[in-house]
């Protein structure tokens, strides 16, 4: 059912920065944890001999490591994340799988789109350089006019200047396959979807895009003594924040399962819930809800689920419509996964109090609105139950959430995995 | 407003098993079998079963690769639960769990009118071109039998095994 990444070998194209690294003698010798480490080393080397002869100012050896810091973190975020985002699978869902396929091949395959951004921040930079020559000339001291250290300052900032581009280029097309893939996923039928694991790993590759820009951060005592420069790290930071956290956004509001399974977790009244202590699983019925990620059922603390859970924290939920007439109705859903309590009464349980708060409040109206008549019952009758019973919450009840990691659908007694 | 610790005592513990645990044993239409593996990784699945009144044992019926049968070459110790569902009021549910062992047994060497009663029970949902040779039976042998009804929790041990 699911198909290969499109990212072919074909496709294997790589970043330019990528390819050096892949290509030129000194970095294509060791392996790539180092390759970054290697790229500090040299340019502040180089750096550093640039100082000590031509005496420049301690400020513009001081900057200049920081803005050879800057390279150095986006190429470990870039060594790292890259191949990630190669690697990811494709969703089952049509049209999402075509909004991932362009993201990617836009990200990955197309060079021009690499290089725009640099090539604007480098022109920008160069031009601004040549007509403000005071600038370099406070910071190169005795230095300056020199060609070889013109070269290193035209190599300096066309690193800085393609990886401030590349970083704007990605963070802008990932805010655009955000905001397509939200609206790509409202359009899901049966169990068409994204696995959550890759909307999760494209919202984890957009919170380090977000680093990444932020990380630009470092360059700014260097544009401190030009207004030119330093509105344009401004300019981009504030791109950067508010892109990324527009395309943070609409990640939240794609749907974690498919509709059927949906259907079943929003619409059915009972989960059986299992839990294993010393290799003996424990099955028992419970009430549930569901909030479109987490699954949440609560149990009394007097319940052999609290004690097992608690020592292991390893659960199977399944949900499941049953008709005993209609053999086409049976559906059920397994998710498995870890849960953890959420409102016990012990220090740490105090501490996640704190945290979870609001949370539980929100879990504990869902709970009301989709079960009405038992919470009448447990307010009515709260005298006549045994206080395990009552719905007390933290000193009887707690909330169980569970992040599923693995989850099957059966459809008629066959079953299909879908990937979490 | 007081805590009280774990209620081990309003759980009522019986000689014989529940003649209303019987019921809905012999009733219910669906067991949701419980299994583990090796690092006690619980896996839960709704299922067909049989009870067999004069043995005191569950039979459920399932294909030979799905992964509770998977689980239990493994691991046999297995918790099966029936329960009656009640919508309104969580005093009027009631269920049965039962913590056992469980036996992979071939179709074969199940008693005939056992798989005759099962067929019929699930007439509906079987039809006529069941495959009986792909499948194996899971036999469980209760250990203990929790019965609960609304807030009365009863628990019955067999001493025999």
């Amino acid at each position: 059912m699911n198909r290969k990444s499109t990212v072919q070998s074909r496709y294997q194209r790589k970043w330019i920065y990528e390819e050096i690294v892949d290509r030129i003698p000194p970095f294509r010798w060791i392996p790539r944890t180092y390759d970054v480490i290697a790229q500090l080393l040299l340019v502040e080397t180089v750096g550093v001999f640039a100082f000590i002869y031509f005496q420049m100012p301690y400020e513009a050896a001081v900057f200049g490591s920081l803005a050879i810091i800057y390279t150095v973190v986006w190429s470990s975020g870039c060594l790292y994340i890259v191949p990630w985002l190669r690697r990811l699978r494709d969703p089952t869902n049509e049209i999402e799988f075509e909004v991932l396929r362009d993201y990617k091949s836009r990200i990955l395959l197309d060079r021009r789109l690499e290089l725009i951004g640099g090539i604007i921040c480098f022109g920008a930079v160069m031009s601004y350089l040549w007509i403000d020559t005071d600038y370099l000339r406070y910071f190169l001291g005795n230095g300056f006019g020199n060609p070889l250290l013109i070269i290193l300052i035209i190599v300096l900032a066309w690193d800085i200047s393609y990886r401030l581009g590349l970083s704007l280029v990605t963070t802008f097309f990932a805010a655009i396959r955000s905001i397509s893939l939200s609206q790509a996923a409202r359009k899901r039928r049966g169990l068409a979807y994204t696995a959550y694991s890759e909307v999760r790993t494209l919202k984890y590759l957009d919170l380090i895009n977000l680093y990444w820009g932020i990380s630009a951060v470092l360059l700014l005592p260097l544009t401190l003594r030009s207004y030119f420069l330093l509105l344009g790290l401004a300019g981009f930071l504030a791109g950067i924040i508010g892109l990324s956290t527009l395309s943070l956004l609409a990640m939240e509001t794609v749907p974690w399962f498919p509709p059927d399974v949906e259907s079943i977790l929003h619409n059915e009244g009972f989960a059986y819930v299992s839990v294993c202590s010393k290799k003996q699983p424990h099955v028992t019925p419970v009430i549930f809800v569901y909030d479109g990620k987490y699954l949440y059922f609560a149990i009394s603390v007097a319940s052999a689920k609290y004690r097992i859970i608690k020592k292991n924290p390893k659960i199977a939920v399944l949900v499941d419509m049953r008709d005993s007439k209609f053999p086409m109705k049976n559906r059920a859903v397994l998710l498995r996964g870890k849960g953890m309590i959420l409102g016990d009464l012990s220090i740490m349980g105090f501490f996640k109090l704190f945290l979870h708060g609001l949370w539980l409040i929100r879990v504990r109206n869902m709970f009301a609105k989709k079960y009405p008549m038992y919470m009448k019952f447990y307010e009515d009758q709260a005298q006549e139950l045994p206080p395990a019973w009552r719905n007390k919450p933290f000193l009887s009840r707690v909330i169980v959430r569970l992040e599923p990691e693995k989850i099957t659908y059966w459809r008629e007694a066959r079953p299909t995995t879908l990937r979490a | 407003m007081t805590l009280r610790l774990p209620h081990y005592d309003s759980t009522k513990k019986t000689t014989k098993i529940p003649d209303d645990a019987l019921n809905i044993l012999r009733d219910g239409f669906f067991a949701y079998l419980g299994t583990a593996d090796l690092v006690c990784e619980p896996h839960v699945t709704a299922m067909f079963y049989i009870w067999d009144d004069d043995s005191k044992t569950i039979h459920l019926i399932t294909s030979k690769e799905s992964k509770k049968v998977l689980n239990i070459r493994r691991n046999t110790r297995v918790s099966v639960t029936i329960d009656q569902r009640d919508p309104k009021s969580p005093a009027r549910n009631s269920g049965v769990m039962v913590k056992g062992r469980a036996l992979l047994v071939e179709m074969e060497l199940i008693d005939d009118e056992l798989t005759v009663k099962y067929l019929e029970k699930y007439v509906e949902f079987l039809g006529t071109g069941y495959p009986l040779g792909l499948r194996i039976a899971i036999r469980v042998v209760p250990q203990t039998i929790s019965y609960w009804k609304g807030t009365n929790f009863y628990r019955w041990k067999n001493r025999s095994s």
